[in-house]
């Protein structure tokens, strides 16, 4: 009853009439129910269309179609279990297939025989446990992780601070170590949830590499020489990719390869993603010319921090200006619209943002 | 919110209470009262047959033993009782006890498989009479064991001429009974299940063998756990649903099999329409219930034959619908949950049966064209005056008509009379007289409504009884139409409006829902179906827009006798014409007698009259032939 | 994972991979390969041999089954005569068979039939089966498959060693063909799986019906059929995630608004997701949901699972290899026709072109050519 008399609200805050009322309710009730009741920020009372009314209300009645057109035909929600499901496939369709062909190649034999003999399959089993997976942030779900990999993947190869000193260094060669006394580690899975501009991860910041994998880089080289293989490769996997990230950290790898030269920087890193979102996701005055114009009126800068400024722009498209629809369940990313997710308190000739899902800050 | 006017009464199932809560006694009373008081229910084969959607199902249901006992439960409480009165009329209820021992088989395709096996006819109707049989006992075990009835306190009385039967169905005891059962399902099993059939001579014993409970049982008794109660003696009956499944010879063997009159167990075959070969489908519906001989049987002695669909006595149909449709909605409206709760539950009340008049100045416009009409026509104003006065006598519903009907009805009686004046006289007379008198009569009514709609999108089709009449008497397709509306209802409630609905918005909602339904059809040959009920529901509406109002046809006739002959001669017709039945697009009227020709009608069905416009009212059809239709499915649908 | 799979791992390529995997396969000369594919109208029909033909070249039979139903329209007639005249100019001593899916009642005979058919060729001599579902229908494909596995796991002098089974996996191909369905929901031929047994009438029945776009009509009349039999069905819908489109499941949920809130009643968590393009995935979400419903309902009648995979070829081979291992039943309606639209089924042959799918099912790469029972690593 309660959800119907917030309806009925909402149907008045847009100007509907009953047609459309009934065939946005059926939606609403879908969508709310389905998904995006679930959004870990909601509380209670306060969920879905609750939260959509008070957004609404922040825009003039001539503009409020365009702010639900939005969420109506554009948003892209990720879901805890479609998340999850990315984390679960993250072994079996990624991992196994890079030490499938590891495994092939250090023995010279086709990929798809590294089942049919026991002597491969040793291998595999072997290359499996010299591999390091280690978490970049928390959204990397590495609880899950484990989870769905338990009784394939121990414990003692899941890493999930992200910086490690030696000392921890030391504890997960001992462990390794426990079986094979002589073993190091052979590749390293760096995972994280989402990739927007790839600013985090690697950036340029004048003449110097910046992000998480310069700083992976620094903290590596201390026990290079002990704990690893010299032919130890470096993966990297976002369960979420934007098409833009995907083709960004490839290039920024080469040239930070090519600037420090070899020997001086990772000589190879595989990208991998759960998820790419396709060219068209971010939106812009050409798709969502309203939205876009709206974005524009009800911008409140204050919501800018140094931190975002890295990426260039201001933030009214969100962080990079990467434009995106985006949601994810446990927290919805900063390159998402600001609109969205944006909180101020106004003032000065400033419109006070009221958030769609609001966004908690992560720092990492 | 849930809205329980999307569901089918089947997707209540799984809740004994929840399922008789939703369902109508009507449709019990109206099809089986009058056959359990002559005791045809039981004693010989009951052949129920209806279109999808129309309540075979539900109705079977009801004679499950689960069900029936689920019902005796509750037959205290109000919602239950009218139920429980029409299961005692038809005997399923006796002494407050059940009397009979229901159980469903559905026929699903294991039976049909076995028509695919490389054996003489004799066997594979064979190994099928003896899966269903095994079947029949499993199920009647189930439903007592699912009362707390074990096999050990189960007696089964074998017919007084085949107590030497009973060791081959593994009796005397009950125990003995399930386990035989158990064992020849599994046998039947692995042979419909086997990638490959095995040779004849590998099969096993255990279904190749006298295996005839039917032929054995003759009451199943229920021993009481204490002294109090009498034992409880039940008629097993066998309901064999969507007996379409199965291959016409199967079909018609099965027939044959449970028709045999020395059987003790009564027995139900359910099927739609499409069951057999396009010819024998279309005689089911055409042949005259009373005189309807079967192969070898004769209808009435011993076969009982139940149609569930117009055909026979219509108008008693429909009024019987409507009473069902009624009751149905309140039973839904219950289980609103918005609505429920706020006792909004008679559906005739939420529907408003206010007519709708065009605006001001279409009626200014249309007074304009009525005038140019008269000047046209050359009609006098004292004969234009008569006319007028002719429509104000009209009475709709014990009132008059309200000014745009008005002038559409004078609209039509001018061009009636344009018709009917003599011609020859014109040049001198400035005022002929029509060779019949011109009335104002339902007919001038309804054409001049339609005309209105047809012109002005004037509401047409509104209020309970429409609803129900555009439902083509089946019950899915009138919750179909009806949550829609309810819907609309609950959105208007949540909007603090009131909760009727005008005329206008139910005849829009009705008519956009029929397009929808139409559009989402998916059966076999639907795109066909779909060529053929628009070609002829695009010609009703021209007939329908001429001026004088002639005719306001929904149907479109061929000759009895040239239906007779259409699987022969047209086959592909006949094919389509099957599923357009078995789907409610078409109705059809066989043996309807005008002038001095018996015609077979292809009624439209609701959906179709509601998208195209046409009247609900029936009889008013086309002449026509079904080389026309033929014709017409000759060019492809693309 | 605790359990082990009889396809965990599993040797499966895509795309590059799979046309890789084929010509390095196939070009060693002791391969002798056994072709079965549909060699009707469906341009798939053609793709997978004219690979094979390019490396394998006197060391391939073919054996193309075309699905016959009645009242064709002449374009699909022409096309296919134009397909198998094609497949019979690189591999000459082809079998073109033909298999009647459909009886005079439209009941679905085709898997029998091909079962039969299949049956009494022999195999011999062959190393390898290659299964190309492109152009099959399942109800003719999936029964194949069982019986081909049971073949090379009986094995036998001269029996092939390895079943594989290929797809071409293209959706736009997939939307240009439109299947006219019967009515008549029933489980495939040789995937009963104990439907309708006495035994099972307490085991606790899920549903997971794959979701796609168009197929609501199909999925009704299936829902229909199990409730009837099972009045407790609960239903957990297979939804497309990770999908090339990111809002497809949403789109879907959108689609089957009715189904989901009002006749199937689903909670928002058994909603079950599945990669669009890896049917190793939807085999492995089906059956860890399995291994769960085991242990709750082993002591209290069981539990049932009902698959309909009425979306992708190349996805609805995961529900095969789901089937196959725990002998799930499959429920499906068989098409009795196809309403084509040529001008899209031809714009797909000038944009982007469609995948292939390879999954081996049994042989060699398990490094078990031959056994008794299952494959597992």
């Amino acid at each position: 009853m309660n959800q119907d008399f917030i309806l009925g609200r909402l149907s008045e805050i847009m100007g509907w009439d009953t047609d459309r009322s009934r065939q946005e309710f059926d939606w609403l009730r879908l969508m709310s129910r389905m998904k995006y009741d679930g959004y870990q920020d909601f509380l209670a009372g306060m969920r879905f269309i609750e939260s959509l009314a008070d957004w609404i209300q922040q825009f003039s009645p001539a503009e409020r179609e365009a702010a639900y057109g939005l969420i109506r035909g554009s948003l892209v929600y990720i879901s805890t279990s479609e998340m999850n499901h990315l984390v679960e496939l993250f072994y079996p369709e990624t991992v196994q297939w890079r030490l499938q062909n590891a495994v092939a190649a250090r023995l010279g034999i086709p990929p798809y025989r590294v089942w049919a003999a026991e002597e491969p399959s040793k291998l595999y089993r072997k290359l499996l446990r010299q591999t390091l997976f280690v978490e970049l942030s928390d959204g990397a779900r590495i609880d899950v992780f484990r989870r769905a990999n338990a009784g394939t993947i121990s414990n003692e190869q899941v890493v999930t601070a992200p910086r490690i000193n030696r000392e921890k260094w030391d504890d997960l060669l001992d462990d390794l170590r426990a079986e094979d006394k002589s073993a190091r580690f052979s590749s390293i899975f760096l995972i994280d949830d989402f990739i927007a501009s790839g600013t985090t991860l690697l950036r340029k910041e004048g003449d110097k590499w910046k992000g998480k994998l310069a700083r992976f880089w620094k903290e590596v080289q201390e026990v290079l020489p002990t704990h690893f293989e010299s032919g130890w490769t470096l993966n990297v996997h976002h369960y979420i990719g934007t098409h833009r990230a995907q083709r960004v950290v490839q290039e920024r790898q080469k040239a930070a390869l090519t600037e420090h030269g070899e020997g001086s920087w990772f000589n190879s890193v595989e990208f991998s993603f759960g998820i790419v979102l396709p060219e068209g996701t971010p939106i812009d005055a050409g798709s969502h010319p309203d939205f876009v114009a709206l974005t524009n009126r009800y911008y409140d800068d204050t919501i800018e921090t140094k931190h975002m400024k890295l990426g260039g722009h201001d933030a009214r498209l969100g962080f990079g200006s990467c434009a995106l629809p985006l949601i994810l369940e446990h927290n919805t990313p900063n390159n998402s619209v600001a609109l969205l997710w944006a909180e101020t308190l106004g003032g000065e000739d400033k419109h006070a943002m009221r958030p769609l899902f609001r966004r908690r800050q992560r720092h990492v | 919110m849930e809205n329980p006017f999307l569901k089918r009464a089947s997707e209540y199932l799984r809740d004994d209470e929840a399922f008789l809560a939703v369902v109508s006694p009507e449709p019990v009373t109206f099809f089986l009262r009058g056959r359990g008081q002559a005791g045809t229910l039981y004693d010989r084969l009951l052949f129920m047959q209806g279109t999808p959607g129309s309540g075979k199902t539900t109705l079977a249901r009801l004679f499950e033993y689960p069900t029936l006992t689920a019902l005796l439960r509750n037959r205290s409480s109000s919602g239950y009782q009218s139920l429980a009165g029409a299961l005692v009329e038809c005997g399923g209820i006796v002494d407050d006890r059940p009397a009979v021992i229901g159980c469903r088989l559905t026929m699903e395709t294991d039976y049909r498989d076995f028509w695919e096996f490389p054996y003489n006819e004799t066997l594979k109707i064979g190994l099928l009479t003896t899966f269903v049989q095994a079947r029949a006992v499993l199920a009647w075990f189930r439903h007592l064991a699912s009362e707390g009835v074990s096999a050990s306190r189960i007696r089964i009385v074998p017919r007084s001429d085949a107590e030497t039967a009973v060791d081959a169905i593994g009796g005397p005891d009950a125990e003995g009974v399930l386990a035989r059962a158990r064992e020849v399902e599994a046998a039947a099993y692995e042979i419909v299940g086997a990638l490959i059939a095995p040779r004849e001579e590998d099969l096993s014993p255990a279904v190749t063998g006298a295996y005839r409970p039917f032929d054995v049982i003759d009451r199943i008794e229920v021993v009481p756990q204490n002294d109090a109660t009498s034992p409880l003696s039940l008629l097993p009956l066998v309901i064999l649903d969507d007996a379409n499944v199965l291959h016409p010879s199967q079909f018609r063997a099965l027939q044959h099999w449970l028709a045999r009159r020395e059987l003790r167990i009564a027995r139900w075959m359910i099927a739609r329409f499409d069951i057999l070969l396009p010819q024998e489908a279309l005689n089911a519906v055409t042949e005259d219930r009373a005189e309807a001989d079967f192969p070898g049987l004769t209808a009435g002695r011993d076969i009982e034959i139940v149609l569930l669909q117009s055909s026979g006595p219509r108008r008693e149909q429909r009024t019987a619908f409507r009473r069902m449709a009624k009751d149905m909605a309140g039973r839904y409206l219950q289980k609103h949950s918005l609505l429920g709760p706020r006792r909004l539950i008679v559906l005739s009340d939420l529907l408003s049966d206010q007519e709708e008049s065009i605006s001001p100045s279409a009626l200014r416009e249309y007074g304009e064209m009525v005038n140019a009409a008269q000047r046209r026509l050359r009609v006098t104003d004292s004969r234009r005056e008569e006319f007028e006065k002719e429509v104000d006598s009209f009475r709709s519903g014990g009132r008059a008509v309200p000014p745009d009907v008005r002038l559409a009805m004078l609209m039509v009686l001018l061009h009636r009379y344009d018709r009917r004046r003599k011609k020859v006289a014109t040049l001198f007379e400035t005022d002929p007289e029509p060779s019949r008198p011109i009335a104002a009569n339902s007919d001038v009514h309804e054409a001049a409504k339609l005309h209105l709609l047809h012109r002005y999108n004037r509401p047409f089709y509104f209020g309970i009884d429409d609803l129900c009449d555009s439902s083509s008497e089946n019950a899915e397709l009138f919750l179909q139409l009806s949550a829609v509306l309810v819907e609309t209802v609950a959105t208007q409630v949540i909007r603090s409006k009131g909760p009727q609905l005008s005329a206008g918005t139910q005849s829009r909602l009705l008519r956009q829902r029929a397009e929808w339904i139409i559009n989402k059809w998916s059966f076999p040959y639907f795109q066909e179906v779909r060529q053929l009920v628009t070609w002829i529901g695009k010609r009703c509406v021209e007939v329908t827009q001429e001026p004088n109002g002639w005719l306001t046809p929904n149907s479109y006739g061929i000759s009895q006798e040239e239906f007779e002959n259409l699987a022969k001669n047209y086959p592909d017709l006949a094919r389509v014409l099957q599923f357009a039945v078995a789907y409610n697009a078409i109705l059809l009227v066989p043996n309807y007698k005008q002038g001095s020709k018996i015609w077979c009608l292809l009624e439209l069905g609701g959906m179709v009259n509601l998208a195209h416009g046409l009247s609900l009212r029936r009889g008013g059809f086309l002449e026509g032939e079904a080389e026309a239709l033929a014709a017409l499915l000759e060019e492809r649908p693309s | 994972m605790s359990v082990a799979r009889r396809w965990d791992p599993c040797i499966y390529h895509r795309g590059v991979h799979a046309a890789g995997f084929i010509r390095e396969y196939l070009s060693h000369d002791d391969r002798r390969v056994m072709l079965v594919a549909g060699g009707g109208f469906d341009p798939r029909s053609t793709h997978i041999c004219e690979l094979m033909t390019e490396v394998a070249a006197g060391r391939l039979q073919g054996l193309f089954l075309r699905e016959e139903r009645p009242g064709p329209h002449p374009e699909l007639l022409r096309r296919a005569e134009a397909n198998c005249a094609l497949l019979r100019s690189w591999l000459p001593n082809a079998m073109i068979r033909h298999i009647q899916v459909l009886a005079t009642d439209n009941a679905a005979v085709g898997g029998r039939n091909a079962v039969s058919l299949v049956n009494g060729i022999s195999l011999q001599g062959f190393t390898d089966i290659f299964v190309d579902v492109s152009a099959l229908s399942l109800g003719v494909a999936f029964p194949l498959i069982r019986h081909l596995l049971e073949t090379v796991k009986r094995g036998g002098n001269g029996t092939p060693r390895n079943l594989h089974v290929v797809v071409m996996d293209e959706p736009p191909t997939d939307h240009a063909i439109r299947s006219i369905t019967g009515d008549l929901p029933a489980p495939i031929h040789g995937f009963r799986g104990g439907w309708g047994l006495h035994d099972k009438s307490r085991a606790a029945t899920l549903w997971m019906p794959q979701l796609s776009r168009g197929r609501q009509a199909i999925l009704r009349q299936i829902y229909q059929v199990i409730r009837n039999a099972q009045p407790d069905t609960v239903v957990c819908p297979i939804l497309p995630f990770p999908a090339a489109r990111p809002r497809l499941s949403d789109e879907l949920i959108e689609e089957y608004a009715v189904e989901l809130q009002e006749s199937w009643q689903v909670d928002a968590r058994d909603l079950v997701y599945a990669d669009e393009k890896s049917p190793v995935d939807l085999y492995r979400s089906i059956l860890r949901i399995d291994d769960a419903r085991r242990r709750v309902f082993s002591e209290v009648g069981g539990s049932q699972i009902v698959l309909s995979p009425v979306g992708s070829k190349a996805l609805s081979l995961g529900a095969l290899m789901a089937a196959l291992e725990q002998n799930f039943t499959v429920m499906y309606v068989e098409a009795i026709g196809y309403d084509v639209d040529f001008d899209r089924l031809d714009a797909r042959i000038s944009g982007p072109a469609g995948e292939f799918v390879h999954l081996w099912l049994h042989g060699e790469a398990y490094g078990t050519p031959h056994d008794s029972e299952g494959a597992g690593t």
